[in-house]
């Protein structure tokens, strides 16, 4: 496949989806094939929120960036 | 001789002793300058009074403080009453006020003011200078200390409220003579490696001079010249500094300030589920409709009684028909037959009519031939005279001795000219 959506891409691609079918304006082949899509998007929003388990953190440090390391609470 | 060792208890005890009973430190008259505010909630005030070049810590309990008219900031300047003694447990000395007045203006307020003042002439508080954030920034620059409350405060919630953002920190000074250029460095550095999509700049608390680097006109330039949003997080809640007028927007605290820059992830998960549920309500939706149009159509005259749509097709087929019959090649066929058989009668008609009248002016014109016939004169006595194979007409064709033939009817008889005798 293509390069993996970012989440703001994907969560982008799913509300203008939203917005396509709530014009009512698409044939019922379309509005299929945009719904299949749209769960499909609102699954993979999901669950990126759902796997993202620890935030990245580095520092810069003389001009290089490295680890920052976990400090205790 | 041994010395007899005392207690710590006994010369703290000893030390207040001596102070309590000195007339000068029992009736303090001071001018200073309010700075690390600490109001306690049950109405204590605890502080530290300051000058240019010194300070001493003072408390104000809750009977003496609700007699203060003012609210005391840090960096105000005060006219205070009150002793000085020693708190025992901890050793230490301190200022006991017991009655608390306004001094006029703080140096430090006023610079502040001043350079507020400045700024906002020059328009860099403006409104419509102020950019967005970006709803969800991939990575979050934290300019500050490493090694602060603040930093570890915006780690732990934008872990716990979007972990698909980086952090990255860019250690800065935040307190002191350098923190100004050092949180300046940082700024243009964040810009110029432009990995951020948006930018915390801040602290946590403390006094008005801890926090004054961000009160500092180089740092508001910078933050007024980054291209990259900043949000400023300074000190608490109360803390006002520049930096927070001229940045993108103003977090309470650095806490406030994580929260700001990026999305709550059980929000968007309740987002996410809403969207959800509006595609399957609209799909549903969309099919019935579809459902209802077909069962419009059905429901139609049409199709509860389809003789309906027939019978007007149905006169057309007849009309259709009609028309067809009388172009059927069949039918074309007899009645071209029947046109050969009138034409072949009156063909034959025409024909006898014209043979009899024929044959019968045959049998006129043979019976003139008959006439005609010199074989039927000859059989009347009539002869053909020869000479030479050449029938002779007149008496002039023959001389005298001429061998001729005499034809008769059944043969030839030869003779030879003996006179001739011309008719008159």
């Amino acid at each position: 496949m293509e390069k993996k959506q970012t989440f703001e891409e994907a969560l982008k691609s799913l509300e203008s989806l939203v917005k396509e079918l709530e014009s009512g304006s698409l044939s019922l082949e379309d509005s299929v094939t945009k719904y299949n899509e749209g769960i499909r998007l609102a699954k993979y929003c999901h669950d990126l929120l759902k796997e993202a388990e620890t935030v990245i953190v580095k520092i810069v440090q003389d001009g290089e960036i490295l680890d920052f390391p976990k400090q205790e609470e | 001789m041994e010395r007899k060792a005392i207690t710590v208890t006994a010369l703290n005890k000893y030390l207040k002793y001596r102070l309590d009973n000195d007339a000068n430190l029992q009736n303090i008259f001071l001018r200073a300058e309010i700075s690390n505010f600490k109001p306690h909630s049950r109405g204590h005030f605890y502080f530290t009074l300051k000058d240019e070049e010194s300070q001493i810590a003072a408390v104000m309990f809750a009977n003496n403080a609700k007699s203060v008219l003012f609210e005391p900031k840090n960096g105000t300047k005060v006219l205070v009453e009150g002793y000085v003694s020693i708190y025992e447990v901890a050793g230490t000395y301190q200022l006991y006020v017991t009655r608390m007045t306004l001094d006029g203006i703080g140096d430090l307020y006023l610079a502040y003011e001043k350079l507020k003042k400045k700024l906002e002439d020059l328009g860099m508080f403006d409104a419509a200078h102020k950019r967005p954030l970006p709803a969800f920034p991939k990575t979050v620059g934290v300019i500050t200390s490493p090694t602060g409350a603040a930093v570890r405060d915006v780690i732990n919630i934008i872990n716990r409220r979007f972990p698909l953002t980086k952090i990255l920190i860019y250690p800065a000074l935040v307190q002191g003579d350098e923190a100004k250029n050092s949180i300046v460095k940082m700024i243009e550095k964040a810009n110029a490696d432009a990995i951020c999509d948006v930018l915390i700049v801040g602290r946590g608390g403390g006094s008005i001079e801890d926090l004054w680097a961000f009160n500092e006109e180089i740092v508001a330039n910078a933050i007024y010249h980054s291209r990259i949003p900043i949000v400023s997080a300074v000190g608490h809640e109360t803390d006002f500094t520049i930096a927070d007028f001229v940045s993108d927007l103003r977090a309470p605290t650095p806490s406030g300030a994580a929260e700001l820059v990026v999305p709550d992830r059980e929000k968007l998960k309740q987002d996410l589920d809403k969207l959800k549920q509006k595609i399957v309500y609209l799909e549903n939706n969309r099919l019935s409709m579809a459902h209802k149009s077909l069962e419009t159509v059905l429901q139609s005259l049409v199709f509860r009684n389809p003789d309906r749509l027939l019978e007007k097709s149905r006169m057309r087929v007849l009309a259709l028909s009609d028309r067809l019959e009388q172009t059927d090649p069949a039918k074309v066929l007899v009645k071209r037959n029947e046109q050969v058989t009138q034409f072949s009668e009156r063909l034959d008609r025409g024909f006898t009519q014209i043979y009899v009248k024929n044959a019968h002016q045959f049998e006129i014109m043979a019976g003139k031939l008959e006439l005609l016939n010199p074989l039927a004169i000859m059989k009347k006595g009539y002869a053909v005279v020869k000479k030479n194979q050449r029938i002779i007409r007149s008496v002039q064709e023959v001389a005298l001795h001429d061998s001729i033939d005499v034809v008769l009817q059944d043969g030839t008889v030869e003779g030879i000219i003996t006179g001739i005798r011309k008719e008159a």
